[in-house]
């Protein structure tokens, strides 16, 4: 029996795009200096690493065997 | 009618907007100013083209349901021509300024007459005019302006405030629910631990 990590590097880049996104606008509705180019970008390499190494979602079965019991019993 | 009116309108506003700054184009073929109020009608900003007001430094401020007095001249008169005004970010960058271009291209551009073949316009308005009163957005906006007909043309940039309160803009509820979206959809995206038997 073994824990397999599956990883969503595309729900975390699109993620990151759409917090990127509303980010930078919101940054240009209140004026601040700071280009909208460089936010977007880093929404969507800091929605890729979170996609790919962020805090894993344990799965019910995976919580089962820590437990000693299966979820199917 | 409406189309020509408005057209005339934004060119002459934008020509009051040129910016005499070294980074801003210099205005060709045209000159113009523009005096900008708040809504209960206290003086708020000028600008004029040569001149001071309306660069990057010393953006035009204006208010979105504000009225903005304006007057604008052309060297020749511009007759059955096309008028390109796109507003863009002063800090947006590539991606939303190519938002803000196809935008704003549709919002604000089109063809215009002057079948009287006026040299010289005037008047006064508001931005709340292109939107149902709404206010779309805030910030310090480029504004890049052609007219070009057959006997000549006119272009000139310059820079402009918008300074209602943000969350009272269309783009703000807009921007908030990107986020929110986002948020949620990152959610779903951590990685999922499961066990092979």
């Amino acid at each position: 029996m073994a824990v397999v990590v599956k990883r969503r590097p595309v729900r975390g880049l699109i993620a990151g795009l759409l917090i990127g996104l509303g980010a930078a606008v919101m940054l240009v509705l209140y004026d601040v200096n700071v280009s909208g180019d460089v936010v977007l970008a880093a929404g969507v390499v800091l929605g890729l690493v979170w996609g790919l190494f962020g805090p894993t979602r344990r799965m019910a079965r995976a919580r089962a065997a820590d437990q000693g019991d299966s979820p199917d019993a | 009618m409406r189309r020509q009116a408005t057209t005339v309108f934004l060119g002459a506003l934008l020509l009051g907007l040129v910016a005499p700054v070294a980074h801003a184009a210099e205005a060709e073929g045209c000159a113009g100013e523009a005096a900008s109020s708040t809504e209960d009608g206290t003086a708020l900003d000028t600008a004029q083209a040569p001149g001071e007001g309306g660069t990057l430094e010393d953006p035009l401020q204006v208010e979105w349901n504000g009225p903005i007095a304006w007057s604008g001249t052309t060297d020749v008169v511009l007759q059955d021509g096309t008028t390109s005004v796109v507003l863009a970010p002063s800090s947006g960058g590539v991606v939303l300024g190519a938002v803000f271009e196809a935008a704003s291209g549709r919002l604000f551009g089109g063809d215009f007459a002057n079948s009287e073949g006026d040299t010289e316009r005037e008047g006064t308005t508001t931005l709340a005019n292109y939107s149902l009163g709404v206010p779309l957005m805030t910030g310090t906006y480029s504004v890049d302006l052609s007219m070009t007909a057959a006997a000549g043309s006119c272009v000139g940039l310059g820079y402009l405030t918008i300074v209602d309160n943000p969350v009272t803009s269309v783009l703000w509820w807009a921007a908030a629910a990107l986020i929110l979206a986002g948020l949620l959809l990152a959610v779903f995206a951590r990685p999922t631990a499961r066990v092979r038997r």
